[in-house]
């Protein structure tokens, strides 16, 4: 809740006192908080994207004054070329914009007048780059520096930049073309409440204007997924500032924050892609495709679950932050998933089948199959799993045993029967 | 130009092209995916944002204009030496979405509902004559969504203060797929429009709404002869006229049936339907349910206090048909009928979570929920008139010669010597009419308290503990609607509801769970985790023991043989001389379960390139009345994530667990609480001995629920940028369950252990994601999955005791008295799946073309060591296929304008191509009513047909504002 309060710039009751520079210390790694109230109220504009839309593997506004203007010219019209397509953002005067700058470079005065030695992100952005740098014998220009090797390394830790807060209006004095969309976005509109600033995210960013930008310079923070100067629990540690209540409740310790996925490989902040949850893709189940690619391929078999026509999502049954149950599932047990929507199957029920009782999954699978029903193995063979009764099991087709529906021909209320003749769950 | 510069053109090329967000990392995928062959728009089925596998749905925030109100909202810095900072202008309401309307049409004009036989010649070289052989019908296609001809539209609106403080969004999608009952051209009265209502003030209040019809189609070629679809009476529509058996009748009127001993010289007269007369009798239905959910949702935020707090509801309705089984109407023979559904499902939760902070002074939160639902239905059970016996049950007792639905004990009639029998037989299984249960009404409440806590040590607590009760007490039914049923313990017949020991089942399981999960950060590198978790699934369901059960509504008559009288005295003490027409006694069981789960594990991260977990876990099961006494399990597992370099990123796991059970005796376990002996009742036959072993399963059979097993289980996967722009994902995964049963030592001792033996999964696969230029991107991936699984099963009900060669059926030679055959079955699943697609921007900014193809390829081969001959079923093929092909085209804004509309004005076109192909040697074959060896009197709907081949054109105008 401080987080929470002070990054959101809230301070209405008692807990602020708690002391809301030591909670922005420890998610930011930032020395500087002499100035966080005097500023993190007033300022303007979201570095988040900081690299998102314009940056890229390399990029932006750092290393631009590291080239020639001409260069620049070119790039800058190829990209603002990209980008004709899209509906551009509105531009603030150049007055304001000249008067930001100079009131940039006047809070950040005390800061270290070089920061261009921060670590930013290795030039090698695929395969075929390493390769070849590898076969030039060049190391890779401004490569970061290694990684330190010994137990209790501090390259994991935020980088402690000398930084102060300067307010969301100084960003938009370089990355107002970010925040076209933001501002229709739930985050977009706490912002424009004065809940939240850029800063609230990405951190202090007095070092990184003065700088002059780009991508991880002056320890802004980027959330980039190639972005290696960051790791994700850092950058967790910081969207869960707002977010561990709620669904997020067993993040901790939950798998996909054992294996280290970031919020940020699943959502997207900047803009609306989704219709709900800020995530990654429009259709849901697509962003936890990302690995796993089988459940991807499961939904597409004949016989599956609304998946592929839209009518449920992979977060109607499981919860990715963490949950109570195993697979990520999202209540007390599989069944007490399945009976969300199958509550007809929920009983108790005067005769019992001892495997649905159990776990749905002992005979249906979930995420789509071949065979009809979404059953894990075609019938009758799924039943003979457990039962053998003098019921075909050695007879090929034409048997009431085995065509049609087969077992479930005779035993048709093979969840549970309530009749008291139900015993064989025939009826 | 510096290698530096080349870096950053090309960074920033490929950055625009990829949209920002993500790139060159595994998300680029699904980024790219996203967009790729998914033609943007609605309607195409699914929910209210139109979102699906197939298209990214309506527009939200992202294709919007810029928001003007994000730079002029700030106020200036304070101490900035500028002008004096403008006064934040006055909050207005903006408006933004997008409206699609649009028609489509079939291109080759799809058979709704196939052919009703295909090939419709009897005698044909099918079995029973009748097939689909390749006919078409619409019901997979429909089976979750109607994309159906006509018109259609679509939309998401917005609007909102410029200040954010406000925004409300409506989602409406395929809201023209509705089609009444229009003749039964296309398709009738399924829907599955979608409706989605947001609005929220910002940090305070958020509020839902939705409307979501989905339908469930299992047909829409389906025949039945029964009337009264979709009601709790289904009723034959041949009237007082009975079905006869294929088998035929003597002259006097008698079935030649096996009861008779034997139907040598049976004089069969030509039965009065036949499959071809039945024909005129049978109405064309559709299969399926229609479910309808509105649904509400609020959550508040009080930022005074640190509380949230939240509630939803929703009610859903199911109404329609779908397909069942009825045993007892044709000689234990099949019959398929459309059950009815109408049913209703109510949930509704509400929760609140304070956030706040600790006595140590760190930070937690509690919160405190409840989750209720009701469900109710509407139809407490349905009855099914017998086509072969529709006036049986008034049949007077004892009168064979009148009477041929033997509700009543009857004397046999011997073909060959045309003698009458001197005494009576008890009475079949066939009736006037069946009766069967639907779901019994039921309701669940749980309450739930989570807590979370920062702790000192670096430590964090996450703990949740819940009560759910889950409770049933809707009236049984009568044990059977047989007039002439036994008399009961009770005194009363068993077709009344007084006979049952119960009038209802008093059903009530309650669960508790604790799980509590302990992380520790012992070093900057390395944390601990704990977790302890306990489930106690407690079903405190009475059980209710059933002395002369009945298992159909023809058998539970108790009889003199003598005389044919009728007992009127309890089955219990129906005296010497009396037959029984009632089975064993039968009890229900109260299956319950404790689940303990605990794991410790550690997590590595020596530097940031690298991350480790080790851990083990084990999980125990006590179970009563079920084979096992209990369970435990236990397991170690490990992961290794390495990203050295932003463009490569693996991923690995392992995992093993070994569970042993323990008391797993099913004769001890569960029979005598299934089949209990009375004090005072000697049943005509004690179901658990061996000569009336027919309602005990194999004592043989080591349940794979319970069963010993050890599992193995690896994933692998790679995320490698080869080029800049281009990435590869290569994935695999491994998972075996491997039970290790032993054969020579099943249960009773010297039998053969049967049951599962090996579960084996295997899949890999690729994605490869390719921006060649900022205009053209493509996609293709490649999955392959296998499935195996090896199974060993009897013959019989009791324990085998023989292994025979491979090859050797055990039908052949016949087995040695005593013995059963033991049976390996071998079943192989393999399914590969392929999907490419491009996207061009043929004209940037103007035409868009995307294109996207996916297919879904499956086979199932079953193999049986025993069967004869060869394998015992034929192979399971299926095979979908889909291909979309979409151009947008753009207007220019100023001839958008010229017509009056300040947004966008796009075009789109959609063309589709979906088939599916089904072999399966189950269903194809089935024609309503099967005459064939095997399957006499059998009666299906021929219901599952889900083949198609659809090609849809799409026409639609989109306008963006």
């Amino acid at each position: 809740m401080r987080e929470q309060q002070c990054l959101s710039g809230i301070c209405m009751n008692k807990l602020c006192r708690l002391g809301c520079e030591g909670v922005l210390t420890a998610v930011y790694g930032s020395k500087s908080r002499g100035k966080l109230w005097s500023v993190i109220r007033s300022c303007a504009l979201p570095l988040l994207i900081g690299g998102a839309i314009l940056g890229s593997g390399q990029s932006s506004t750092a290393q631009t004054a590291a080239v020639p203007d001409s260069t620049l010219a070119n790039l800058a019209a190829y990209v603002q070329g990209l980008d004709a397509a899209r509906p551009q953002a509105a531009q603030p005067d150049d007055g304001i914009l000249a008067d930001l700058r100079a009131y940039t470079g006047q809070i950040s005065g005390d800061q270290p007048q070089s920061i261009k030695d921060q670590p930013r992100l290795a030039q090698a952005d695929s395969l075929f780059d390493a390769l070849r740098q590898s076969g030039q014998g060049a190391p890779p220009p401004a490569a970061p520096p290694p990684p330190a090797k010994t137990k209790g390394a501090t390259v994991k830790a935020p980088m402690a930049v000398e930084a102060t807060y300067v307010g969301s209006k100084v960003c938009l004095g370089c990355h107002a073309g970010m925040v076209g969309q933001f501002g229709y976005t739930l985050m977009g509109r706490l912002m424009k409440q004065g809940k939240m600033e850029c800063e609230t995210c990405h951190g202090p960013g007095s070092a990184h204007a003065k700088a002059g930008g780009g991508r991880g310079v002056g320890g802004i923070i980027s959330y980039r997924a190639n972005d290696d100067s960051r790791t994700a629990e850092e950058n967790n540690a910081i969207c869960l500032g707002c977010h561990e209540r709620g669904e997020r409740a067993y993040w901790n310790g939950s798998v996909h924050e054992e294996r280290g996925v970031a919020c940020t490989n699943c959502h997207t902040i900047m803009k609306a892609v989704s219709a709900q949850f800020q995530l990654k893709t429009a259709f849901q189940p697509d962003t936890c495709f990302q690995c796993h690619k089988d459940r991807r391929a499961q939904m597409y078999r004949p016989s599956h679950m609304p998946m592929r026509e839209g009518k449920i999502v992979c977060s109607d049954c499981h919860n990715p932050h963490g949950s109570v149950t195993e697979s990520l599932i999202r209540q007390d047990s599989i069944n007490d998933n399945c009976y969300k929507c199958h509550a007809e199957k929920r009983g108790p029920f005067l005769f019992e089948h001892a495997p649905v009782r159990e776990n749905c999954l002992n005979c249906h699978d979930a995420h789509g199959s071949i065979n009809e029903y979404s059953l894990k193995m075609s019938r009758p063979r799924l039943c003979f799993e457990c039962h053998s009764i003098g019921h075909g099991e050695t007879t090929g087709p034409n048997s009431n045993f085995t065509m049609g529906r087969a077992c479930q021909n005779c035993h048709t209320m093979i969840h549970g029967s309530n009749s008291p003749a139900g015993g064989a769950l025939q009826r | 130009m510096s290698y530096k510069k080349i870096g950053l053109v090309r960074a920033c090329v490929f950055g625009a092209v990829l949209g920002g967000a993500a790139f060159l990392s595994p998300s680029a995928f699904a980024q790219v995916a996203d967009e790729i062959g998914k033609g943007p728009g609605c309607c195409q089925g699914g929910g209210a944002s139109g979102a699906n596998a197939w298209a990214t749905g309506l527009s939200t925030s992202a294709a919007w204009p810029a928001d003007p109100g994000m730079t002029a909202i700030y106020s200036a810095p304070p101490g900035m030496p500028t002008k004096a900072p403008p006064a934040p202008p006055p909050a207005t309401w903006w408006t933004h979405g997008e409206l699609e309307v649009g028609g489509r049409d079939f291109l080759n004009n799809p058979d709704k509902s196939g052919s009703l036989w295909g090939d419709n010649v009897p005698g044909s070289a099918l079995p029973g004559g009748y097939g689909y052989l390749g006919q078409h019908s619409l019901a997979k296609y429909y089976e979750y969504s109607t994309v159906a001809p006509g018109a259609f539209g679509g939309t998401h609106a917005a609007t909102g203060t410029t200040d954010g403080l406000y925004q409300i969004d409506l989602w409406a999608n395929n809201i023209g797929a509705y089609v009444p009952n229009n003749g039964g051209s296309y398709f009738d009265g399924f829907s599955d429009q979608s409706y989605l209502l947001t609005a929220s003030k910002v940090g305070e209040h958020y509020f839902w709404a939705s409307w979501d019809m989905t339908p469930h189609v299992y047909s829409t070629s389906a025949m039945t002869p029964f009337g009264g679809v979709g009601t709790s009476s289904l009723t034959w529509l041949g009237g007082s006229t009975a079905l006869p058996s294929a088998t035929g009748y003597h002259a006097t009127g008698v079935p030649c049936t096996t009861q008779i001993g034997s139907v040598t010289g049976c004089p069969i007269t030509t039965p009065a339907f036949t499959t071809a007369g039945i024909a005129p009798l049978l109405q064309p239905i559709d299969l399926g349910i229609q479910r309808n959910t509105a649904a509400v949702g609020y959550r508040a935020v009080d930022q005074w206090t640190a509380w949230e707090f939240g509630a939803d509801y929703a009610y859903m309705t199911r109404k329609g048909t779908q397909p069942a089984g009825i045993v007892e109407l044709a000689g234990f023979m099949p019959t398929n009928v459309p059950a009815p559904v109408d049913d209703s499902t109510q949930n509704f939760a509400a929760n609140g979570e304070y956030l706040g902070v600790s006595p140590w002074g760190q930070k937690f939160t509690f919160k405190v929920a409840y989750n209720g639902s009701l469900y109710r239905d509407n139809i407490d059970g349905y009855t099914v008139q017998n086509p072969f016996f529709p006036t049986g049950a008034s049949a007077p007792f004892g009168n064979l010669l009148t009477g041929i639905c033997y509700t009543s004990p009857y004397k046999t009639y011997n073909a060959t010597t045309a003698a009458i029998s001197a005494t009576y037989s008890g009475p079949t299984a066939n009736c006037g009419g069946a009766q069967l249960s639907t779901w019994p009404s039921n309701a669940a409440n749980g309450f739930s308290e989570t807590t979370t806590a920062d702790l000192p040590w670096n430590s964090h607590y996450a703990g949740t503990t819940s009560y759910v009760m889950m409770t049933q007490n809707q009236q049984f039914l009568p044990m059977t609607n047989n007039p002439n049923a036994a008399i009961s313990p009770n005194g009363y017949p068993w077709n009344t509801v007084g006979a049952l020991p119960m009038q209802s089942l008093g059903g009530n399981i309650e669960t508790i769970l604790s799980n509590n999960v302990l992380t520790t950060k012992l070093t900057q590198d390395l944390t601990s985790k704990l977790t302890y978790r306990f489930y106690d699934f407690d079903n405190q369901t009475p059980r209710i023991i059933f002395p002369c059960w009945i298992s159909y509504d023809g058998t539970g008559i108790s009889y003199n043989a003598t005389t044919g009288a009728h007992s009127t005295t309890s089955c219990l003490t129906a005296g010497a001389g009396f037959g029984s027409g009632y089975e064993n006694t039968l009890s229900s069981l109260s299956i319950s379960y404790i689940k303990q789960d605990a794991t410790a594990e550690l997590n590595w991260r020596p530097w940031k390139e690298w991350n480790v977990n080790v851990g083990g876990g084990w999980e125990r099961y006590d179970y009563t009345e079920a084979d096992a006494g209990y369970t435990n399990e236990y397991s170690v597992k490990g992961s290794v994530d390495y990203k050295p370099f932003s463009w490569l990123t693996a991923r690995a796991s392992g995992y093993y667990s070994d569970r042993i059970a323990g008391n797993y005796n099913y004769l001890t376990n569960v029979v005598p609480n299934q089949y209990p002996i009375l004090p005072a009742f000697t049943p005509q036959c004690a179901a658990y001995t061996p000569s009336c072993g027919s309602w005990v399963y194999s004592s043989a059979y080591q349940q794979f629920m319970y069963d010993n097993r050890q599992r193995t289980k690896a994933d692998v996967l790679l995320d490698v940028v080869v080029f800049p722009g281009v990435t590869v994902t290569p994935t695999f995964k491994y998972k075996d369950d491997y039970y290790p049963l032993n054969t020579a030592t099943g249960a009773p001792a010297g039998s053969l252990a049967e049951g599962l033996s090996d579960q084996r999964m295997i899949s890999g696969g690729a994605d490869l994601v390719w921006a060649i230029t900022p205009n053209l991107s493509v996609v293709a991936t490649y999955y392959y999955e296998y499935y195996h699984q090896n199974l060993y099963s009897g013959t019989g009900t009791g324990a085998p005791t023989l292994v025979l060669p491979p090859g050797v059926a055990c039908s052949s030679p016949p087995l040695p008295a005593g013995t059963q055959c033991l049976v390996t079955t071998i079943d192989n699943e393999y399914v590969n799946t392929v999907t490419v697609g491009a996207r061009w921007a043929a004209i940037p900014n103007a035409l868009d073309l995307d294109v996207r193809y996916t297919l879904s390829d499956g086979l199932d081969r079953q193999f049986c060591s025993q069967c004869s001959p060869g394998p015992q079923f034929p192979d399971d093929k299926t095979l979908f296929q889909r291909l979309d092909a979409t151009a947008t085209y753009k207007f220019d804004q100023s001839w958008a304008r010229s017509v009056g509309f300040s947004g966008d004005i796009l075009a789109r076109l959609r063309y589709t191509w979906e088939r599916n192909a089904v072999a399966n040697w189950q269903n194809d074959t089935l024609a309503p009513f099967t005459d064939i060896a095997g399957l006499t009197n059998a009666i299906w709907m021929a219901y599952d047909n889900p083949n198609y081949n659809v090609q849809m054109l799409a026409a639609s105008l989109v306008f963006r504002w």
